[in-house]
């Protein structure tokens, strides 16, 4: 299948000129868009891919970018607790705030297309470069040359931002293809939360997204993404971390909607020392497919990584896990650990979970582990050993299943979303049953 | 007819013959057998495969992949590697026009 050539080099010109670039962004986006042209698509025959049919995607139709139609945002979290909040809606930056003393202190938090205006020098080293390179594959490079908004964060060495910045990212009406970024950069011993959400979207999208966060020597940080797109959305998301030496960075990935979230999550440990802990939850909805792609790099010496992928599995839906963990010949005095548990939620809910490790150190530390549930025999033991109604025992069975995670999840505002989105297909579940 | 989709003419799958259409993001098979028509999800229950990329013998589909066989009036899985079965959907066919309903 060759992809759409339905974008023009003459639309990579105007967008750049629009968003007011320096020329520098524009080569790039140029440079990328050429390579995207002659790239080929990936192929069932590559084992990140071999799971997904992308014929539904309609790639030849494609040819054109989201564009507003004025509406405004739908849904918007509690910021009770945030130190900061950027709104973008339909790629326009809606509203942005910071609290004073962290501005003061160099910090940025801002759409990334004001920053490359305001800080582009920030931008230009980091941004798709080492840590999720433009031309990683046909997706990415698509994303390089037409990206239309995004979220910028900054936090100068020593800095710490102690309560969470907030990011929401929402679609009005939707429809061709939106490419969304996040650069988060944290420079040495500085300390960040970044917490977003990403909602909306009634026609048929295809978001192509991409998270970089950079951690430099000694910096913490943590960032959180959940989505819930609608359900004639799909989207192809590369979220990943660069982790430097002694440094620690948390990251979360969220799925609760799009009929098809792609997702490659992972943590390049590239300095001495760093630690990196990746989380994900999901629940789609009925008949919707989540396909996460993880990646555990570690290319220097004594690092640990952390990995805990869960969510429940409705009828008709479709979860594939696909994690790897590598370890480059130096990285000794590496301890990486994976799990991956899924909870099946009717006959025909499908979970399939592959580990892979690649290992080429030899004195390390690296395991992993699946489980596959159903409901019925959790819920038995609650029933029995307490006597509950049978919809009550599930609520609790889906909802203790995923509180480890939810748990940890930033900001009270985003917790509460998250739990009521949950309850909601709980409920929902419990509809389709009786 | 509000739950049938029309997603091929009959004239693109004469007997003998698979056709992989999509209902929604879904994909789907259908078979025909002689004249008569049946559909099953496109995807094997085994790993991943596109089931009508393999080929039909009378009632019977084997995956590309590994070889495991369906009956496709049933969905049933014949023998290994595919132990579950394949979900059904119902068939209709008006003059030339195919429509696909809600699983059977
Ligand atoms: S994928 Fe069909 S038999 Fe293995």
């Amino acid at each position: 299948m060759t992809v759409t050539q339905g974008f023009t080099r003459q639309q990579v010109v105007e967008l750049s000129a629009r968003l007011g670039e320096p020329e520098w962004m524009r080569e790039r986006r140029l440079a990328a868009f050429d390579q995207w042209l002659t790239a080929p698509l990936p192929s069932r025959e590559d084992e990140a891919w071999r799971h997904t049919d992308l014929a539904p995607l309609g790639l030849d139709d494609l040819g054109a970018l989201t564009t507003g139609n004025g509406s405004a945002p739908a849904h918007q979290l509690d910021e009770a607790g945030a130190a900061g909040v950027v709104v973008l809606h339909d790629g326009a930056l809606v509203s942005q705030r910071l609290e004073p003393e962290h501005a003061a202190a160099g910090v940025v938090f801002t759409s990334l297309q004001e920053a490359l205006v305001s800080h582009p020098e920030l931008v230009r080293d980091a941004f798709m470069t080492d840590c999720v390179p433009a031309a990683e594959d046909k997706f990415t490079l698509l994303h390089a040359a037409l990206w239309q908004a995004g979220v910028f964060c900054y936090v100068p060495r020593g800095v710490e931002v102690a309560q969470p910045l907030l990011a929401i990212t929402s679609l009005g009406h939707g429809g061709d293809a939106y490419l969304p970024h996040t650069l988060v950069l944290a420079d040495e011993g500085a300390s960040v939360a970044v917490a977003e959400q990403h909602a909306g979207g009634e026609e048929s999208t295809l978001i192509v997204s991409v998270t970089e966060v950079l951690a430099r020597r000694g910096a913490r940080v943590q960032h959180t993404v959940v989505q819930d797109w609608g359900d004639e959305v799909a989207e192809i998301a590369y979220r990943r971390a660069h982790v430097g030496a002694d440094a620690e960075v948390r990251l979360c990935v969220g799925s609760l909607g799009a009929w098809l979230d792609k997702c490659f999550v992972g943590a390049v440990l590239d300095g001495r020392g760093g630690h990196c802990d990746l989380h994900g939850f999901y629940f789609p909805r009925a008949g919707q497919r989540v396909d996460n792609n993880t990646l555990q790099e570690h290319r220097a010496s004594d690092c640990t990584s952390n990995l805990l992928f869960k969510g429940a599995v409705p009828e008709e839906s479709e979860v594939v896990f696909r994690g790897v963990i590598r370890v480059h010949p130096d990285a000794q005095k590496t301890d990486a650990y994976q799990t991956n548990n899924n909870l099946l939620l009717g006959d025909d809910a499908r979970a399939d979970s592959m580990p892979v490790l690649e290992i080429e150190a030899d004195d390390v530390k690296c395991s992993h582990g699946a489980t596959l549930g159903s409901l019925d025999e959790e819920e038995l033991f609650y029933l029995r050993s307490r006597g509950l109604p049978r919809a009550d025992a599930q609520r609790m069975v889906i909802a203790g299943f995923f509180e480890p995670i939810l748990e940890k999840l930033p900001l009270t505002g985003l917790r509460d979303w998250v739990a009521e989105e949950l309850a909601e297909r709980i409920e929902r579940q419990q509809g389709a049953e009786s | 007819m509000t739950q049938f989709k029309r997603v091929a003419s009959l004239a693109d799958i004469p007997p003998g013959t698979m056709l992989k259409v999509y209902l929604g993001h879904r994909a789907v098979a259908i078979y025909n057998v002689d004249g008569e028509l049946f559909a099953t999800t496109d995807n094997c229950t085994h790993e991943t495969a596109s089931l009508s990329e393999g080929t039909l013998n009378g009632h019977e589909v084997t995956c590309p992949k590994h070889n495991a066989r369906f009956d496709v009036r049933t969905g049933k899985a014949l023998c290994f590697p595919a132990v579950v079965g394949l979900k059904r959907y119902s068939v209709r066919v008006e003059d030339d026009d195919v429509f696909i309903g809600p699983p059977a």
